[in-house]
């Protein structure tokens, strides 16, 4: 199990890295526009098709993420697991990661999802008068598979944790990444 | 000539005949006869071809187990050896259908399951069947069954499964999957390790059953013949000793990689030499390579239920030269499916399932669109299965499946609501040309997005729908009139189903009454009219039409897997009967008929 978080920490920095590269280059094409798109070939998520103030709302109502300062050190290390998590948020071709409890993040996911069926919602009254649009949905058996998989996949996540310098630093770079854009989108 | 005088000479012609071939020759004649369309049209002919074709029928399928009554097919079909037997609609895959809905096995079996004196194979799909219905199936057959597959089926325990074990020692085939059973315990494996010594096929994937891996060592000792097991999840490390024992086995799905990352545990799992049917649960990046050895031989790979990324499958199909199936996820991503068209020529069946829709998790990256089917389309020219969830798709890659798959049987296409734009919609063209070349179709399913076929495409389908009798359209057209030019075409369309459409209750009765085969009609997300009554116009003898209003949000009803239907939108099912009107709905789905 340690010999896997770092690899998962280099993945999410090359990430990050990647979508800088890729905003940096849209932006010198001269189009705002474009730079507001979602970066060609990523996959966006719920969270990625809400607008950037609807974001910032849900964000806020679910409350401020603490500083990274109070990043864990080893001894409280399960504790501060059980108390606050990293949630890793892609967003607009960026990652961003916060230190949140258990609660406030499932609440930041459910007002997502919500944000993203009202919005849906629209579309198909748009498209075909007062009509809603069922939702797609799997077999039964790949519901559970995809179940399973997320709580083995969330399970690992503690044994994630690096050392605090790589959490700290990771936390720092993505979250000065996320403000960056935040600042742009002000400025425009 | 009716009211004609036959001339003598015609009589006598036609009396010679029917004189010249005995019943014996007509009886061998008949009996090479497997087709059933050809076999109905046998049965047509005079009485005693009727007769004779009823006497030496083996197998029937009821598509719909409320289409007839089980004491019409005994009186007609008094020797069948092997029947199938079709519950509830195909959307209870989906959760779309409640549980209680019906479809139950009880009237079919206490039924037939005595007088049918050779039936030895009972295949039920998607039908509630309880231990008691089992227990009357065993006491009536349990010594001359060779095959029971219960498919999707709920409602019953392993107690049911310990007396088929006890008591049915001539199964061949025991099929369960995608079950949902009460697991009781796991003696009815070893009970069915010590009892029988001639089965070829035992499948309990997906149930969740628990099992211990000695008493499949015990069935593998036992069962020379064992040539496919598909099971539930169970550790890989602890079935070292049963892939041992299983030298004939071919087949295997369902072992799990418990211990991420601990690939030390695993390093001494050994497969049986012919195997060449795999799926395994939870492998991931670290997990592959046990499967290199012998992935040269493998004709089936099922990889719907693992962890890996779009690089791990490249990775495992460029060593698969010899696929005739695989079965995925999207995460494959068009690259995966261009090592596929590379890699792949032999491939027959290709099935892309949706993954998960949350890229947080590392794993899902990628999707499927126009450039990997495209590839598949001009790589994999022997297809006759695509089914497919994709996020882009174009009219261009269509038509290359129309060009390349001329033995295409079944294609099925679903258009993921995630991406908001679509490189080339409507698929109009698209569609029109992979019908017109895809003149070996039978079953084809279109699931777009507001937009995606016009009533353009639409009136296509109908027209080069050749010889299709099943299909599955969800968001397609524009108007009414599009499912009336639709209709019109459709001649040889036996099943339709119809999903988050704009049609009015009226174009929906029009159009069932143009369909000259259609013999089941199932829709869900319609225009409803204000009284509901326009459902009416399609009213003609034989045909019954149930009518399941939206539930209320707090009148969800609960599958027994403890989740809610995921939606509760009205549903529209209609559909032949030679058995009249349903006797046993449930109070929620409400009989329409004219007063």
């Amino acid at each position: 199990m340690s010999t896997r978080a770092p690899v998962e920490l280099d993945f999410l920095g090359l990430r990050a890295a990647a979508a800088d590269a890729d905003d940096r280059h849209a932006k010198s094409g001269g189009s705002s526009a474009s730079s507001s798109s979602s970066i060609r070939g990523m996959e966006t998520s719920a969270i990625a098709r809400i607008g950037p103030h609807l974001l910032r709302r849900v964000i806020a109502a679910a409350g401020p993420p603490p500083p990274p300062s109070t990043a864990p050190v080893p001894e409280e290390m399960p504790g501060a697991a059980a108390a606050a998590a990293p949630m890793t948020l892609f967003y607009n071709g960026s990652v961003a990661v916060f230190d949140v409890s258990h609660d406030k993040a499932e609440a930041i996911m459910r007002m997502a999802t919500e944000a993203t069926k009202a919005k849906g919602l629209a579309r198909g009254n748009a498209i075909v008068g007062n009509f809603a649009k069922e939702p797609l949905t799997r077999t039964k058996s790949l519901q559970r598979f995809l179940s399973k998989r997320k709580e083995r996949l969330t399970s690992l996540g503690p044994y994630q944790v690096g050392g605090p310098a790589a959490v700290g630093a990771t936390t720092s770079t993505t979250t000065k990444s996320f403000l960056a854009k935040e600042e742009e989108h002000t400025a425009s | 000539m009716g009211g004609e005088v036959p001339e003598p000479r015609r009589l006598n012609r036609a009396l010679s005949f029917d004189d010249w071939v005995p019943d014996e020759a007509l009886h061998l004649v008949m009996g090479h006869v497997e087709d059933p369309r050809d076999r109905e049209a046998a049965s047509r002919v005079c009485r005693r071809w009727h007769r004779i074709d009823a006497l030496t029928r083996k197998h029937v399928t009821v598509a719909f187990c409320y289409a007839a009554r089980p004491a019409r097919l005994r009186e007609r079909f008094p020797r069948l050896e092997s029947l199938s037997l079709k519950g509830k609609p195909r959307a209870a895959m989906y959760g779309l259908i409640p549980d209680d809905w019906g479809a139950y096995a009880a009237p079919w079996i206490d039924e037939l399951a005595a007088p049918l004196e050779c039936l030895k194979a009972l295949h039920l799909r998607r039908m509630t069947v309880t231990d008691a219905d089992i227990a009357a199936l065993v006491r009536a057959r349990g010594h001359m069954l060779q095959e029971l597959k219960l498919d999707k089926c709920i409602g019953f325990s392993t107690d049911a499964l310990r007396l088929v074990a006890r008591s049915c020692r001539s199964l061949r085939t025991l099929f369960l999957e995608e079950c949902h059973i009460t697991d009781k315990g796991g003696e009815w494996l070893h009970e069915l390790a010590v009892n029988n010594s001639v089965l070829v096929t035992l499948n309990f994937y997906m149930t969740e059953l628990k099992v211990a891996p000695a008493d499949l060592e015990l069935l593998a000792k036992n069962c020379k013949s064992l040539i496919s097991l598909k099971m539930s999840e169970c550790d890989l490390s602890d079935l070292i000793s049963f892939f041992q024992t299983a030298n004939a086995l071919q087949d295997f799905a369902g072992g799990a990689f418990y211990e991420v990352g601990e690939l030390t545990k695993y390093e001494k799992v050994k497969f049986p030499p012919r195997l060449c049917f795999l799926g395994l649960t939870y492998m991931g990046t670290n997990e592959m390579p046990v499967i290199f050895p012998f992935s040269m031989k493998l004709k089936k790979l099922d990889l719907q239920y693992t962890f890996l990324t779009t690089e791990d499958h490249c990775q495992i199909i460029a060593k698969c030269p010899n696929l005739l199936i695989l079965e995925v996820r999207n995460v494959i991503g068009d690259r995966g499916l261009e090592v596929v068209g590379d890699t792949c020529k032999k491939l027959r069946r290709l099935r892309i399932e949706r993954g998960d829709d949350d890229p947080g998790l590392q794993e899902e990256q990628g999707g499927v669109s126009q450039l990997g089917l495209t590839a598949v389309a001009v790589g994999c020219r022997e297809l006759e299965y695509i089914a497919a969830y994709v996020s882009d798709i174009t009219n261009g890659a269509l038509e290359s499946i129309g060009t390349f798959c001329k033995n295409l049987y079944d294609f099925r296409l679903v258009l993921l609501d995630r991406e908001r734009q679509v490189t080339d919609l409507p698929l109009d063209n698209g569609v029109c040309a992979l019908l017109r070349n895809c003149t070996k179709l039978r079953r084809f399913a279109l699931y777009l997005r507001p937009g995606g076929l016009s009533d353009d495409g639409l009136s296509y389908i109908g027209q080069y729908s050749g010889n299709i009798q099943y299909m599955l359209l969800g968001n397609v057209g524009e108007s009414d009139h599009g499912l009336i030019r639709f209709a019109v075409g459709c001649t040889n369309l036996q099943k339709l189903e119809l999903r988050s459409c704009c049609f009015s209750e009226r174009a929906l009765s029009l159009a069932v009454l143009q369909m000259p085969s259609l013999r089941y009609i199932w829709v869900q997300g319609y225009r409803a009219s204000q009284t509901g009554l326009d459902l009416l116009l399609m009213a003609r003898p034989f045909w019954n039409i149930e009518f399941t209003p939206p539930s209320p949000e707090s009148f969800n009803h609960m599958t027994e897997d403890g989740e809610p239907c995921v939606d509760s939108h009205a549903q529209v099912l209609a559909y032949y009967s030679l058995a009249g009107r349903r006797s046993d709905c449930p109070q929620w789905v409400i009989p329409l008929h004219p007063a």
